[in-house]
């Protein structure tokens, strides 16, 4: 479904704490403090999602059916959900992190092309 | 320290509907206190950003199509403040003023198609010294429209919106104008403005615009009787052109949000 509407209408943007949870799950699944976790790392520690963020997000990723949970456990009488990233997760922070890179390229081109 | 916290974030849970409570409570819970910091400010604002973004989520979970939903909502709002504008003073025809309160009820609990024909003999026949209004026939429309609409299960709205006339009863004036005192000038304006900025918050949140549409249908009813019933335009105010001017952009600010907010993910 989000590859119909990225490809067709190309209008869909991704918003930050979208794109750092789909990448952290890209290396396998991961639980709530799990992916705070790998973001923190992954962004060098400039981006943090604040814990009911993460979960709205999650929520509305796996609407979308972009992430899907994986399995359950409990720790300490609570239950410990882990989510991974679907095929339409992965095609969908790919074409985010594709288009990233474009723009930025327009920056690192030309300051490369004029030498400074 | 890690006890109170953890008491702290369960009484901000409750802010949450209790099925999202049941279903994510303990995961949050289990989440946020490795997760907080000293002074987890930004975990607090957020636990209550999140709790309204559920409510409006929910609000839209149903399946009621989003502008059933938001024609409901904006005649129900409609009703209310008609009802609240008849309370002070009391009109002097009881059985009226008792088919006023039986219609917003009806309409509060989902009952359209008991609600139109009822809303046809509280609107037609008016108390004396009344004249129809737009206002009463937009209600009558909608209600015919969402009668007409095949489909079941509009929202039952919250209780809570009564006390809008209950405090209307209270003005030591015939109704809250724009011209009133200042303290209930300001009850006016701030329930206006808080309804309106939190439709304009629950469309970017659900990425809907149920809520725009309600307050459309609330905001330029009261546009067009203060177009069409008030006379030559050069009679009004800048008060009366910045208020009506504030109100409309709230409510195209909420249609935008939904327009904008469908695109992100």
């Amino acid at each position: 479904m989000y590859q119909v509407l990225i490809y067709s209408a190309g209008m869909v943007r991704m918003t930050e704490a979208t794109y750092f949870i789909l990448a952290a799950l890209l290396d396998g699944p991961l639980h709530g403090y799990g992916i705070i976790l790998r973001v923190g790392e992954q962004s060098a520690g400039r981006t943090r999602i604040p814990v009911a963020t993460l979960y709205t997000t999650l929520d509305r990723l796996e609407e979308n059916g972009l992430v899907a949970l994986d399995r359950e456990e409990v720790v300490d009488g609570r239950p410990r959900r882990y989510y991974r990233v679907t095929d339409d997760g992965v095609a969908a922070v790919r074409a985010e992190a594709v288009r990233l890179q474009q723009a930025a390229h327009l920056v690192t081109g030309r300051i490369a092309v004029m030498g400074t | 320290m890690s006890g109170r916290l953890e008491r702290c974030y369960r009484l901000l849970l409750r802010l949450y509907p209790s099925d999202y409570r049941d279903k994510r409570s303990e995961e949050l819970i289990d989440t946020l206190m490795p997760a907080s910091g000293r002074f987890p400010v930004r975990e607090v604002s957020a636990l209550v950003a999140g709790a309204f973004t559920a409510r409006a989520l929910r609000a839209r979970a149903t399946r009621v199509p989003w502008w059933a939903d938001g024609l409901h909502l904006g005649v129900f709002v409609l009703t209310v403040f008609q009802l609240a504008r008849t309370v002070n003073p009391l009109p002097n025809n009881p059985m009226w003023f008792a088919g006023a309160i039986i219609l917003t009820v009806l309409i509060a609990r989902g009952r359209v198609r008991l609600a139109l024909p009822l809303s046809l003999v509280v609107f037609g026949v008016l108390p004396q010294g009344w004249t129809p209004s737009i206002r009463g026939g937009v209600i009558i429309v909608g209600l015919a429209v969402l009668a007409i609409w095949p489909g079941k299960g509009l929202a039952k709205r919250s209780w809570a919106w009564l006390l809008i006339p209950a405090f209307w009863a209270l003005a030591p004036v015939g109704s809250i104008g724009l011209y009133s005192e200042p303290p209930w000038l300001v009850f006016r304006l701030g329930v206006e403005a808080l309804l309106l900025v939190w439709a304009a918050w629950a469309t970017m949140a659900a990425r809907d615009a149920r809520w725009a549409l309600a307050g459309a249908i609330y905001v330029w009813t009261g546009l067009a009787l203060f177009q069409f019933g008030g006379g030559d335009l050069t009679w009004h105010s800048t008060r009366d052109f910045l208020y009506w001017g504030g109100s409309s952009l709230l409510v195209l600010v909420a249609f935008a949000m939904a327009r904008r907010s469908r695109r992100v993910i």
